[in-house]
């Protein structure tokens, strides 16, 4: 990771820079610093990293008449405006401990996009760090973007999870919270509209709830030891092929960050049609 | 005053972008969170505070709250120490939200440097207001130790789930329900008779109705 000593020992430390990095890059032209929240108005509204964008993941990062992740038009529109090229090195930071700049990180490389990093420890840690923040929007002079992608590679979609099941090989992990991975909730009080028809989970999947994988204090990632320990203990290795879900798909793309990247595992989908999609879906059964 | 829905003391002195009250006199003030951070986070989990003895400039934090929903820091709003904190509320932050400007204070300072950005009420209930309004933020008789937000879900099976949800929690336990039903007033009322539960609040914001409830003591 840009910034500090090598003693988290991830896989891939490049796509993490500290806080003090972006501190230290404020005024880099070739940095775009991008805050995604689940409330915006709350977090990026209230004040960000001086010179951050926002990118509005009901807004930008959707789209909600195809019920799809965000389009490859899309990406470029929101690239274009925020004037990010081929060059610009895209940092993503936000609310709830980069849950949805996890999220936004999956979708830029399913777009083939390069260089994008986490802030580790989001938006938490910079606070707590007295850093400064502003209200002041900056505006980007437009650039032309054009994606690549779309890296499928990454992405599972329901037909493939439902081929997948106890299959060897291959292990389903299910991010969610232990009450919604038994049915006993169907959503998480604080996001009451994204019920499903039944509560449980896709057969054969393995609970590990994304929080986990986290510092609590301050928001960073957990050592690789830590993290590599977490995932063992439930039969999650690197020699399988791992697929990650959750509700809607995004906290499971926090995992899929986890297990991807700083542990380096070489097969890892997120499938973002998560729970709302397996729970609602006729003959496609379920455990509790 | 009452602002909107909520309460905010006259004699007290606020900072409304940082969301908190001060109360104090001759450099000495008890600063607390008002309800816009309690409302935003969702209901305080875990409540940090640096400790007595820190010197803190002006705009830096002097501690941090945490909910559900969000996660701020809350800010000095003049060079100052901490004197004192409130050890009570570190243990039970939720005292933060249900008795904000008493038992729930956060801590004690003393000013240091002559800037502040504390205002008196007078001077910024107006701000207040807008800022209510911004956060959409919600005062209620008491605030909830459970949200059930029932939209899209017919009156019938609502009250089958808030009454398996009170059977399960200790007295005193406080809902609040929301429901887009547009019987759901009249028929709140009627499980307040049936139940001998109590409705503490019944409001209509839009197409939404708002209820609080608490569990009798009873064994209802």
């Amino acid at each position: 990771m840009s910034g500090t000593s090598g003693e988290l020992k991830y896989a891939h430390p490049e796509v993490l820079v500290d806080t003090e990095w972006v501190s230290n890059h404020l005024k880099d032209t070739s940095v775009r610093v991008a805050e995604v929240d689940y409330d915006p108005l709350a977090n990026y509204g209230a004040g960000h990293i001086p010179g951050a964008v926002l990118f509005d993941w009901k807004k930008d990062m959707n789209d909600p008449l195809n019920r799809d992740i965000l389009s490859k038009q899309q990406l470029e529109e929101l690239f274009g405006r925020n004037g990010i090229t081929k060059d610009t090195t895209v940092v993503l930071y936000g609310d709830f401990n980069n849950w949805f700049a996890a999220y936004a990180f999956w979708d830029l490389k399913y777009y083939g996009v390069n260089s994008v990093k986490l802030m580790n420890g989001g938006r938490k840690k910079w606070l707590l760090e007295d850093r400064p923040l502003t209200k002041d929007v900056t505006e980007y002079q437009r650039t032309r973007y054009v994606a690549s992608g779309p890296e499928e590679k990454i992405r599972a979609y329901k037909d493939y999870v439902s081929a997948s099941v106890r299959s060897s090989g291959k292990v389903l992990v299910d991010v969610r919270g232990p009450k919604e991975f038994t049915g006993e909730v169907l959503a998480p009080p604080e996001y009451p509209t994204e019920h499903a028809q039944r509560g449980g989970h896709i057969p054969g999947a393995q609970n590990i709830p994304w929080g986990q994988a986290v510092n609590d204090a301050d928001g960073t990632f957990k050592t690789r030891a830590q993290l590599d320990e977490l995932y063992r203990s439930k039969g999650v290795t690197p020699d399988k092929e791992v697929i990650t879900y959750c509700r809607i798909g995004e906290r499971s793309s926090f995992s899929w960050f986890v297990l991807k990247y700083l542990l380096g595992f070489p097969e890892v989908k997120n499938y973002d049609g998560s729970w709302t999609e397996w729970g609602n879906s006729v003959r496609y059964p379920i455990e509790r | 005053m009452r602002i909107l829905d909520c309460e905010y003391p006259d004699e007290l002195l606020y900072d409304v972008e940082g969301g908190i009250w001060a109360r104090g006199s001759d450099g000495t003030f008890v600063i607390g969170v008002a309800p816009t951070l309690g409302w935003t986070s969702g209901g305080f989990t875990s409540l940090k505070l640096k400790v007595v003895g820190t010197r803190v400039a002006k705009g830096k934090t002097l501690g941090s709250v945490e909910g559900p929903r969000h996660f701020d820091v809350v800010r000095a709003p003049f060079d100052c120490q901490i004197v004192e904190r409130n050890t009570v509320v570190l243990d039970s932050p939720r005292l933060a939200n249900k008795s904000p400007y008493e038992e729930g204070w956060l801590v004690k300072l003393t000013q240091i440097g002559q800037e502040s950005s504390l205002t008196t009420l007078t001077e910024c209930a107006a701000s207040i207001r807008a800022k209510l309004v911004e956060l959409r933020v919600h005062c209620f008789a008491a605030f909830p130790d459970v949200e059930m937000y029932e939209i899209g879900v017919e009156c019938a099976a609502v009250l089958s789930r808030l009454n398996e949800l009170m059977l399960g929690s200790p007295p005193e336990t406080t809902v609040h329900l929301v429901s887009d039903d547009p019987g759901a007033a009249i028929e709140m009322e009627r499980w307040q008779v049936q139940t001998g539960n109590l409705l503490l609040e019944s409001k209509r914001d839009g197409t939404l109705f708002h209820f609080v409830v608490r569990k009798s003591g009873g064994t209802k």
